[in-house]
């Protein structure tokens, strides 16, 4: 038994034998598939990449597992590929397991938890949370009064957003004492075409648009340094998020990973 | 034989039996048109997300040769003997044989498949018993045989077929040999080496015809699968491809002189079917490539294909023309015939 390949058939006619052979391929990984599964229960950024090569060998006489390996290494076969596995620097990133940090001008910063890289600090937020809660966040934070949950596409919060209210990031705020609860939906660039305010961010390349669904509010987000290309959903690079409220900047602040 | 004729060469080899029909030459044909077997290409989606969308069609896929189709008026439940007049012959020349010969109504159908596409075209010399060819003629004298019954067999007046050379020959084994390919490229063109058989040498090798109907085949594949799912920019997500690109080669032939006879292949028909599934919604384990090579997915794409009609415009009966995976099938003991054409020119 070998998982470098699988003999899909052998035929002999004449003295020569005929193999048609699926070879396989895989990173060079020691990922199992059960820790494949554990990555994907804990929402951490990962890919687990395979391929196979249906390939057909032809010997004179019936092949052994090393005469299989040698042709298959003759026709050019890497069983082992080298691709670097491509984990991104979203939350629960395995290279960067530093929270994210918020830093607003005039306030103290706050730390983000995750819930699968930070589960104390993040349990510990979430108890605290005045209301019950359906679906367990992705990641939480505390600003002033305010819980911060966010809930990543896949695990789109339906307690608070519809059928028709759809983004690939969600947040609810929590008032810790009055419960009052505000939405926030998230989408890439700026599909709905809110104003960008080049009088105050100049040429800055939207990012993404954070849109409040409960009042009249939106946030612009974009590089801290112009011309850093950014994805909206990793903080591999710092970003900045300016917050308008009824057309007025109210404040601007930064995200990136760092050191509690 | 208590009765009748038999004449015999030095060889004791037999020249005239009366109590066989002999083959008389029944008329030199040119095609009535040209087609090719319609390329086997599906596959759902053309600009996936994620994963690959290279070669998606035929790309690096080998050429494949064409079908001339005849009509050859001989009416009669015997089938014709059809010697093909290659357009060319020697080493440059394509390979040529007869893949079809099949009864219509009261004319018979034959399909020569070339190798190449050249401009020039083969043309057939056909001969037939003496009761399905048009035997009525002015000529009063030569020589003329009839069986036991009181039938005609043999008839000096019609041309009857003059074999100068023959034998048997074996077709390569698989058409193409080494590597079938690597991820999205595709390796399937004919490499193997034509094999040979000589006959009774002859004067000129571009007067000389041959009869050898193709019975050997060979078909390979080339698959490839790719997969991929994880957890990325706050997303599940999962997608895999997989493809199968196959060939499907006839056995055909050529003069390669005055006294060799080569056999090799020709691409009678090839196809390409894929499977491109992007999925981030779930995750799921990936695409089997045997989903698509275990026959549902394939006898799709072949339904679709005779459903559009792709095969009825080419004149061809549908089929998948993937009758069996890498491998080759009927390649030895091929019996040929040689005649020449300015015999019955």
């Amino acid at each position: 038994m070998t998982d470098l390949y699988d003999i899909n058939k052998t035929e002999q006619i004449g003295d020569e034998f005929i193999l048609s052979v699926t070879l396989h391929s895989k990173v060079d990984s020691d990922w199992t598939d059960e820790y494949h599964t554990e990555l994907l229960n804990n929402m951490t950024a990962h890919t687990q990449f395979k391929s196979s090569t249906g390939s057909m060998m032809t010997f004179d006489h019936n092949p052994s597992h090393e005469e299989i390996i040698s042709k298959a290494e003759e026709y050019g076969h890497e069983f082992i590929i080298d691709k670097k596995v491509n984990q991104d620097f979203a939350y629960g990133n395995l290279a960067d397991t530093r929270p994210i940090v918020t830093k607003t001008e005039g306030e103290e910063d706050t730390i983000e938890y995750t819930r699968n890289l930070h589960p104390d600090e993040f349990t510990n937020l979430y108890n605290q949370v005045p209301i019950s809660i359906d679906l367990l966040p992705t990641s939480i934070c505390k600003k002033g009064n305010l819980f911060y949950l966010y809930y990543v596409e896949r695990l789109k919060p339906t307690q608070w957003f519809g059928e028709d209210e759809t983004f690939f990031l969600y947040s609810v705020r929590i008032h810790e004492d009055t419960s009052e609860i505000k939405r926030k939906g998230y989408n890439k660039g700026n599909p709905n075409n809110l104003p960008e305010h080049r009088d105050i961010l100049g040429e800055r390349p939207i990012i993404a648009v954070g849109e409040y669904l409960d009042e009249n509010a939106f946030t612009l987000y974009y590089p801290k340094i112009l011309g850093e290309e950014v994805d909206p959903a990793i903080v591999d690079k710092p970003y900045l998020g300016s917050h308008f409220k009824d057309d007025i900047l109210i404040y601007t602040r930064e995200y990136k990973h760092d050191d509690i | 034989m208590a009765y009748g004729l038999l004449i015999k060469n030095d060889d004791n080899e037999v020249l005239i039996d009366s109590d066989y029909p002999h083959y008389h030459f029944s008329g030199k044909y040119t095609h009535d048109s040209v087609t090719q077997v319609p390329d086997i290409s599906y596959g759902g989606v053309a600009n996936a997300a994620q994963g690959s969308n290279a070669n998606k069609g035929m790309e690096n896929m080998p050429s494949k040769g064409e079908i001339y189709v005849f009509t050859v008026p001989v009416d009669g439940t015997t089938p014709p003997m059809c010697f093909i007049k290659p357009t060319s012959s020697g080493t440059s020349a394509p390979y040529t044989g007869i893949v079809l010969t099949k009864q219509v109504s009261d004319e018979w159908e034959i399909h020569v498949f070339q190798s190449t596409v050249t401009s020039a075209s083969p043309v057939l010399y056909c001969f037939a018993p003496l009761s399905q060819i048009d035997n009525t003629t002015s000529t009063t004298y030569g020589l003329k045989t009839f069986n036991s019954s009181g039938v005609a067999t043999f008839d000096s007046r019609f041309k009857p077929l003059r074999v100068v050379g023959g034998g048997d020959i074996a077709s390569p084994g698989l058409a193409h040999t080494g590597s079938n390919g690597s991820g999205y490229t595709v390796s399937l063109g004919i490499n193997c080496s034509s094999s040979e058989t000589s006959f009774t040498t002859q004067s000129s090798a571009s007067d000389l015809i041959y009869y050898c109907p193709s019975i050997a085949s060979a078909c390979q594949e080339h698959t490839f699968s790719e997969s991929d799912s994880g957890f990325h920019s706050w997303t599940y997500y999962a997608w895999a491809r997989g493809d199968v690109w196959w060939c499907f080669y006839r056995s055909c032939f050529r003069i390669k002189s005055t006294s060799v006879f080569e056999a090799n292949y020709g691409v009678y028909a090839r196809g390409h079917v894929y499977e491109h599934v992007v999925d981030s919604t779930n995750v799921f384990a990936g695409l089997i490539l045997g989903a698509i090579t275990g026959g549902a997915y394939f006898a799709a794409a072949i339904a679709a294909l005779i459903a559009s009609g792709t095969f009825t415009s080419a004149d061809l009966d549908g089929g998948n023309y993937l009758p069996y995976e890498n491998s080759y099938r009927n390649n030895s003991a091929n019996a040929f015939i040689i005649s020449k054409a300015s015999y019955y020119d």
